[in-house]
């Protein structure tokens, strides 16, 4: 007696590509408005993980490099820090590798103001090539490897470049000499050769000289030299950091070993809030589309009341007319979504080639493919909400309601 | 006289329209038969309960109470799913505004209830054609309903109410919204079916000259049956 499904679903898809086709404009006009709810749901939060990814880049290229090895328990230093950067260097996955010696200063400005620093021994080469710090010298030059007597001043200890202007500094300019005050006792006058300053104010702390310098002024050997209070690694890229850090512990390395995300401190709490509001800006997204896409949904199956009735009317069954809705419904939501997908993807592929400049860099829009199929699906998903249950309602009116007045 | 099978049995039928706190009293308790290959019109003033007699008849609205029987099948008892396929298959509907779909073709508004009884793409398609051939729109087959004129619309709604080879061809008022030539060519359509095919035909009129066409008049006042005049071959029992 009763027609079958297939049937029903033959004469469901003819009548939603005629509804669909009968007025392109409105079918336009509908997976815009989809579209744009992609949009929506995506690009706050597409900003929110490009700048989170931002800051991230810019805490390995200005200090933490991707992979950092520490002394082990009590041990304070590493040893043979030299032969186990040149080690590393090999292995696959990695661009460069520098080991850092940390001790103290004072600093003694020419109106005798003291400021106490960390003080960061470095091969000024390698070092150059796991951070940006060549790159952020911001007054005088960089120094390098075979300079004696000259120091790199972070900005924020020097009055004419510090960013917030209430923390304590020195009056000191790129070349001209200040007094530095060594934990070992010994006091020098040294050149500061340049000022650098990094996007986050976070690595602007540490006073730099290169291990000449460091061996005249500690009276150390080259083998006393040879240590490190950390090594840091910079790969090809964040996907390689487990497979380097793995290769690194398979090969004994005598420290502990951790990747970047472990070293980044209170900021993983800023993070962590990003992520929040990241999340519930996508939610938000989420139902605004979810409302939108079910409103312009219902009201175009609401204009269409009286052609439901008419269908019962002839004999077409509510199963049918109900597939019928639920198809345009798809095809508005696929389509739509789709669009969606693609302006989201041509801005993010923009950003990419033309990111936004910021004062902390360079931010592009970020979106994993994951998150697109999840948004691709919330909306087939809402679309398919809407044409049911704005369909259902209609379909289960009074033929004769329906038909008149619809 | 010439004694026909009866198609339409209707017993005491009741039809009351709820509202808050009124209950209007639209079909009072009307009984009536109509028999295969009759031409019945339907007539009395507004508000008699024409229209709302045909809606029970053709299965678009439930009644209060009494009964219905159609080809034997006592109707008001099916289900939504049966009257759905009762509908389908034994019931041809032409509404008073032609009521046709506006995005399809005159083809597509005629084949899509065969088209629905999951019958052969080439049968329906040619089926339809012949039928919108039969009401003379031959040359129309592709055309949208806004390409058609009033009388246009309505022989394309009298084509797909044929579809599908109703036992019974329901309408309502069909010539109303049309002028006086149109009406007169649908009208000579309907009684051409009527004689040729042997189509039982249930037409609401309030058109006095359009009981030329009918073989047998049921008058209706204040939801009730006035009297019942016999024009033509067939007579009830």
């Amino acid at each position: 007696m009763d027609s079958s499904l297939l049937d029903s679903f033959r004469v469901a898809l003819f009548l939603s590509i005629k509804n669909i086709t009968y007025k392109k404009s409105l079918f336009f006009s509908i997976i815009i408005i989809i579209g744009l709810g992609f949009l929506s749901m995506s690009f706050a939060g597409g900003m929110i993980s490009g700048l989170v990814f931002m800051v991230e880049d810019e805490m390995i290229d200005n200090g933490l490099g991707n992979i950092i090895i520490e002394p082990k328990g009590n041990n304070e230093l590493i040893f043979g820090a030299n032969s186990l950067v040149n080690d590393i260097e090999k292995y696959p996955g990695v661009i460069a590798v520098s080991s850092r010696y940390e001790r103290g200063v004072t600093l003694i400005d020419k109106n005798g103001k003291k400021l106490s620093a960390p003080l960061m021994i470095s091969d000024i080469k390698k070092e150059s090539k796991v951070s940006d710090l060549e790159k952020r010298i911001v007054a005088g030059n960089m120094i390098s490897k075979g300079s004696r007597g000259s120091l790199l001043l972070p900005s924020e200890l020097s009055n004419e470049h510090t960013l917030v202007e209430s923390l304590p500094s020195l009056e000191i300019s790129s070349g001209e000499s200040i007094s530095v005050l060594f934990d070992n006792g010994v006091k020098k006058e040294m050149k500061v050769e340049g000022i650098y300053l990094t996007d986050l104010m976070l690595f602007d702390l540490s006073l730099i000289i290169n291990e000449k310098t460091a061996k005249k002024i500690f009276n150390l050997s080259d083998k006393e030299l040879d240590v490190a209070t950390k090594i840091i690694i910079k790969t090809t890229g964040r996907q390689q950091d487990d497979f380097v850090r793995k290769l690194i512990m398979e090969n004994s390395v005598d420290g502990k070993i951790s990747v970047w995300e472990e070293k980044t401190g209170s900021i993983s709490e800023f993070f962590a809030t990003l992520d929040l509001i990241s999340l519930m800006t996508t939610l938000i997204g989420v139902i605004i589309s979810f409302a939108t896409i079910f409103i312009v949904i219902f009201i175009n199956v609401s204009q269409k009341r009286s052609q439901i009735g008419i269908l019962q009317a002839i004999g077409i069954e509510k199963r049918t007319i109900l597939i019928s809705y639920m198809i345009q419904s798809i095809i508005y939501g696929f389509f739509g979504a789709f669009m969606g997908f693609l302006s989201t993807y041509l801005i993010q592929i923009y950003t990419e080639s033309s990111p936004v400049k910021t004062i902390l860099g360079d931010l592009t829009i970020i979106i994993s493919n994951e998150l697109y199929i999840a948004y691709f699906t919330i909306l087939l998903v809402a679309s398919l909400f809407a044409g049911y249950f704005a369909s259902r309602g209609i379909v289960k009116e009074r033929i004769l309601d329906a038909i008149f007045r619809g | 006289m010439v004694k026909k099978e009866e198609i339409i049995v209707v017993k005491d039928l009741v039809k009351n329209y709820k509202t808050e706190s009124v209950v209007t009293k639209v079909l009072k308790a009307i009984s009536f038969k109509i028999y295969k290959g009759e031409f019945v019109g339907i007539m009395g003033p507004s508000g008699s309960g024409k229209s709302t007699t045909l809606h029970q008849l053709a299965l678009l609205d439930q009644p209060t109470s009494g009964s219905v029987n159609i080809k034997g099948k006592e109707v008001t008892k099916l289900n939504e799913k049966e009257l759905a396929f009762f509908r389908l298959n034994h019931l041809g509907y032409v509404f008073q505004q032609y009521r046709i779909l506006p995005e399809l073709t005159s083809l597509e508004n005629v084949f899509i209830p065969r088209k629905a009884t999951g019958e052969n793409r080439k049968i329906y398609i040619n089926k339809a054609k012949e039928l919108l051939t039969r009401v003379g729109l031959s040359h129309r087959y592709n055309h949208k309903p806004s390409e058609l004129s009033g009388g246009e619309q309505q022989r394309v709604a009298i084509a797909r109410a044929l579809i599908n080879n109703p036992d019974i061809l329901f309408a309502d008022e069909p010539t109303a919204n049309l002028d006086t030539l149109s009406s007169e060519q649908i009208m000579q359509l309907f009684k051409e079916l009527n004689k040729k095919s042997n189509q039982t035909i249930v037409m609401v009129s309030h058109d006095p000259e359009q009981i030329k066409y009918f073989d047998r008049v049921i008058k209706l006042i204040d939801g009730k049956i006035k009297d019942e005049k016999s024009y033509n071959k067939i007579t009830s029992k």
